[in-house]
């Protein structure tokens, strides 16, 4: 078998292995750090990449993305910030879980999840390329459309108990979507003449804001005595799930790996879509539904396998077709292409060597991701088990430096210091954050593809209808509606029982 | 890809493009800051690159690429303007900044900038998939005239340059399409290849992997001549269609700038279009050679507006 | 539960100026049927909606709650401490504020060891000397992993015009 020669070859060649583990771990460190998303992490590391070979390079490329898609969950637990976008999902139990005093067992759960999902990815990637291909290809505009409805629908399953407040939050959350430049006109929406509106508002500022700034503000606002303790649950380090538990979360295992590895091919779907989505379906497959929002395991296992089965699959579009499906993938294409290399159609018969071997750079990318995870998190811990003054300066500073690097402009701070004012009182009203994050991130997308749909009918709705995965997907979407409302009403009726 | 869809995302980087050969005038700043509105990894943004370490040693300058994303390049003109006037700021430019500025009417439009030269034009080709019934130009067009309103031609953004093709392609030869627009180049390839559109219209670097593995053709440019390269191919002018657009690529800088900043530029561009490696590079990119110097690129620029201009205002926009 | 009823009301507030705004959007023919307002204006009418539904859920909260009991003085004296513990919290958005202003003339190596002492300060550390290693430390390796590992150009302030 070549391929398995070639994928040898890269892994026994000292300097790729080196550009691999050195990857990783800038990857890791970048996704970390919340603001830097795994692509402007790609970015910094590009211009060191046109003197390596093009293998080592597209290798120490995809190994920052793998990293940094895992970073992100660091501070997702352990600080309640996402430093990802795809980590929104995370922080919900992963947070949780840390305050209840189990932050180690939420690190080691999401690292053993990713890494697996990782790892079952990237045997699709190597077997199921032709199918997962077409995949990216099924998605017309309805289709995008509809897998946009699906995504939104789930605020109807996240916000339990309030069903309207979990709508007023998602429609908030579109309504930001729409500011900047409409998609189709072109014409500025909402930017009251502010050029650095134009381009919309990133949802990672609005995630910082309500997740972080808002924590941060909660946490001053009870005064600390004097030197300032440490947190009440410290964790001592970090603890790797054993075998045993990792069979009884097989469930959430599977889904989040699954969903990953669908919606990775996607173009512009990406992880984010996915960790939300399989957040909810291992939270209906669960045999401890209830658990979710208060620190379940599964919880943390879903959305991390998820946004790691995509680190694989996501390559799959930009491989076979030549055609990036993220700004991630748009710098590995970048970075290819300089060293005049030509994804697409051709690339396995032109290039076997380079095929295989970064099946192999993946392979280890992932198994450095597991070694060098476990050392990265030790120090963090440490970090987190500062006093509490400290701590807060700490992440305060944080926040107000990384996302610097997404505009190089200082307006965006405002935007992060006013989602963290929304985030409070979301906070102090009991509002669910949630829906307002699905809002922002998938307001684009549905607007989009819905009007591009009926540009090609003419305004006819019947288009919707046409489309069988378009179909599907909203008939999905309409059951899980239709579940938590029928939810809902149980739940109204019940005190109402008990009383008569 | 537009900003949500793929989030909005990226930022700085530093590509170096090393002096070390003598240079032809001594240049008065030594980092020479080239801001893009592409993301890494786009169009405009290896071009850049490519610029910056192929031009670097002729001039003698250390070139940084930058990405100041957003705004259709409202943004990167905003702060091409703001930038010293001593020629350590230029902006790698593609018409978008001109139609950003008629469309959206930001604050700083191009009408504060400068062009400094204009280096290549970027051929605008319709395509298929290559088991497509359409052979040419007029298949399509007798196609749309038997079903009108059911044909779909898939451009770019909005308002790229390939959108008024396609209006003025319907007008000129009478058809009725259905436009559909994308996020960019890439979702317009996938909308070919999944048969949401049967025509698209976009630039060949974009397609290449396609084109290798013959999965799609090239059926019309819209050249002067027709492109090297796809010598087969002939023009939308050899196919009775008058349209050519001349898609630009060049540098623009803030206005009032010293002469010797302009000359240094010119000559050093003029030297870099003869290195044999380059003009290798670009050829594979499929761009064609189009150099103007500062006068014509002015000169040209004017020209281009008054052609927008003049659309926008026959299809009723803004 | 009063707060509750404010801040819906001003929800239906946002959902009116919400609208107003989605009715200055140009209109282009390249928008497509639906245009670039269609969208702004379904979801202001939904928000006007979802909060009128929630305002009215609210107040009858209110009132079955007023009838189950009419006085509730545990609760109205608990308000003054809340809101002293609100006007804590938003002290640190008014301290990020004075970073934002302060960054592009100090420069980010002092202000982060400005915000690093301030905030450390603001969560209750005592002015101390470690108090002040830490802020200027902090600042150093800030600066370190933000400018020089990662190369993200912060604004530097005056302090290029010194040397």
């Amino acid at each position: 078998m070549d391929g398995l020669s070639y994928a040898l070859t890269a892994l026994t060649t000292p300097t790729i292995v080196l550009s691999a583990a050195g990857g990783v771990l800038w990857g890791i460190l970048g996704g970390a750090l919340p603001g830097l998303s795994p692509s402007i992490a790609m970015a910094l590391v590009l211009p060191f990449t046109f003197d390596m070979s093009p293998l080592a390079a597209i290798i120490m490329l995809t190994s920052v993305y793998i990293g940094a898609e895992y970073g992100g969950s660091i501070p997702a637990i352990l600080i309640r910030t996402p430093g990802t976008n795809a980590a929104a999902a995370t922080v919900i139990d992963g947070y949780t879980l840390h305050q209840q005093g189990r932050g180690g067992e939420a690190l080691g759960l999401s690292l053993v999840a990713g890494t697996i999902a990782g790892l079952v990815g990237l045997i699709c990637l190597v077997f199921l390329t032709k199918p997962l291909a077409m995949v990216a290809l099924y998605f017309t505009p309805p289709a995008y459309f509809a897998l946009a409805f699906l995504g939104l629908s789930i605020i109807a399953a996240l916000s339990e108990g309030s069903l309207i407040k979990g709508l007023i939050m998602g429609v908030i959350g579109l309504m930001l979507a729409m500011v900047g430049t409409d998609p189709l006109s072109g014409a500025p929406r909402f930017t009251f003449g502010e050029p650095d509106l134009l381009g919309g508002i990133d949802y990672i500022f609005v995630m910082l804001g309500v997740f972080a700034v808002a924590e941060l503000m909660n946490k001053v606002s009870t005064p600390d005595d004097g030197e300032g303790s440490v947190i009440k649950n410290t964790i001592t380090r970090m603890r790797l799930p054993g075998l045993r538990k990792m069979w009884e979360l097989r469930r959430a295992q599977t889904i989040g790996t699954g969903l990953g590895i669908i919606e990775g091919p996607i173009p512009g779907a990406g992880g984010t879509v996915a960790a939300f989505l399989s957040y909810n379906e291992a939270k209906r497959w669960s045999k401890t539904p209830e658990k979710f929002g208060h620190g379940s395991e599964e919880g943390v296992v879903a959305p991390e396998a998820a946004n790691n089965a995509v680190t694989s699959s996501a390559l799959i579009p930009t491989l076979s077709f030549g055609i990036p499906g993220s700004n991630s993938m748009a710098i590995l294409l970048g970075g290819l292409l300089i060293h005049g290399i030509q994804p697409g159609p051709m690339l396995l018969s032109n290039r076997p060597d380079l095929v295989y071997g970064l099946f192999g750079g993946l392979f280890m990318a992932n198994i450095f991701m597991l070694i060098l995870g476990m050392l990265v998190l030790t120090p963090c811990i440490w970090l987190v088990n500062r006093p509490k003054p400290y701590l807060t300066a700490c992440i305060m500073m944080v926040v107000l430096s990384g996302i610097y690097s997404i505009n190089q402009s200082l307006f965006d701070f405002w935007i992060v210091l006013a989602a963290g004012v929304v985030g409070y009182v979301m906070r102090r009203l009991e509002f669910p954050v949630l829906p307002l994050i699905l809002g922002i991130v998938l307001g684009y997308m549905i607007e989009s593809s819905y009007r591009r749909s009926l540009l090609l009918t003419n305004g006819d709705h019947i288009v919707f209808l046409q489309n069988p995965l378009s179909l599907g997907l909203l008939c999905c979407a309409a059951l899980i509606i239709g579940l938590a409302a029928y939810a809902e009403i149980r739940r109204a009726r019940k005190p109402q029982d008990m009383h008569g | 890809m537009k900003s949500k869809s793929i989030g909005a995302i990226v930022g700085a980087i530093a590509a170096l493009g090393i002096g070390a050969i003598p240079a032809i005038a001594e240049y008065p700043v030594s980092t020479v800051r080239l801001i893009t509105h592409s993301s890494p990894g786009g169009g405009t943004d290896v071009f850049l690159r490519k610029i910056a370490t192929t031009l670097g040693p002729i001039m003698d300058v250390n070139f940084v690429v930058e990405n100041v994303t957003g705004g259709g390049g409202a943004k990167a003109m905003a702060e091409l303007a703001a930038a010293p006037k001593d020629g350590s700021v230029f902006y790698g430019s593609t018409p978008s900044y001109i139609i950003t500025s008629l469309l959206s009417k930001p604050e700083v439009g191009y009408d504060q900038l400068d062009p400094i030269v204009n280096m290549f034009y970027d051929p605008q080709t319709v395509f298929v998939k290559s088991d497509s019934p359409y052979q040419n130009l007029q298949d399509i067009i007798e196609d749309a005239q038997a079903r009108p309103g059911e044909v779909v031609a898939a451009v770019s953004t909005p308002s790229s340059l390939d959108r008024q093709v396609m209006e003025e392609f319907q007008a000129i030869t009478d058809t009725q399409l259905v436009t559909l627009t994308h996020d960019g180049g890439g979702d317009v390839l996938m909308s070919v290849l999944n048969g949401t559109a049967a025509v698209g219209i976009g630039e060949i670097a974009e397609m290449r992997g396609q084109l290798d593995a013959d999965a799609m053709r090239v059926i019309a440019t819209y050249t002067e001549e027709r492109v090297p390269g796809f010598d087969d191919v002939p023009t939308a002018q050899e196919q009775g269609v008058d349209l050519v657009v001349a898609k630009f690529r060049g540098i623009v800088g803030p206005k009032d700038l010293p002469p010797e900043v302009i000359t240094a530029w010119e000559e050093g561009v003029q030297e870099m279009m003869t290195d044999p490696e380059f003009k290798e590079w670009y050829e594979q990119e499929g761009v064609q050679y189009g150099y103007l110097g500062h006068d014509d690129a002015n000169a040209a620029r004017e020209e281009f507006v008054a052609s927008q201009t003049e659309f926008f205002e026959k299809f009723d926009i803004n | 539960m009063r707060a509750t009823f404010i801040v819906s009301c001003l929800l239906f507030l946002l959902a009116v100026a919400y609208w107003l705004g989605a009715d200055q959007i140009s209109v282009s023919r390249l928008a497509g049927g639906v245009g670039a307002d269609g969208m702004p204006k379904l979801l202001a009418v939904a928000l006007g909606v979802l909060s009128l539904a929630f305002a009215t859920q609210t107040f009858f909260q209110m009132r079955a709650k007023k009838l189950a009991a009419p006085a509730d003085p545990v609760k109205e004296s608990d308000e003054p401490a809340n809101w002293h513990q609100h006007a804590r919290a938003m002290g640190l958005i008014v301290l990020g504020g004075f970073y934002i202003l302060l960054l592009p003339h100090l420069g980010y190596m002092l202000s982060s060891m400005l915000m690093l002492g301030g905030v450390s300060f603001y969560a209750g550390l005592k002015p101390s000397l470690r108090m002040l290693a830490f802020a200027v430390i902090g600042g150093v390796v800030y600066y370190l992993i933000f400018t020089r590992i990662l190369g993200i150009p912060l604004p530097s302030g005056f302090w290029p015009r010194l040397f």
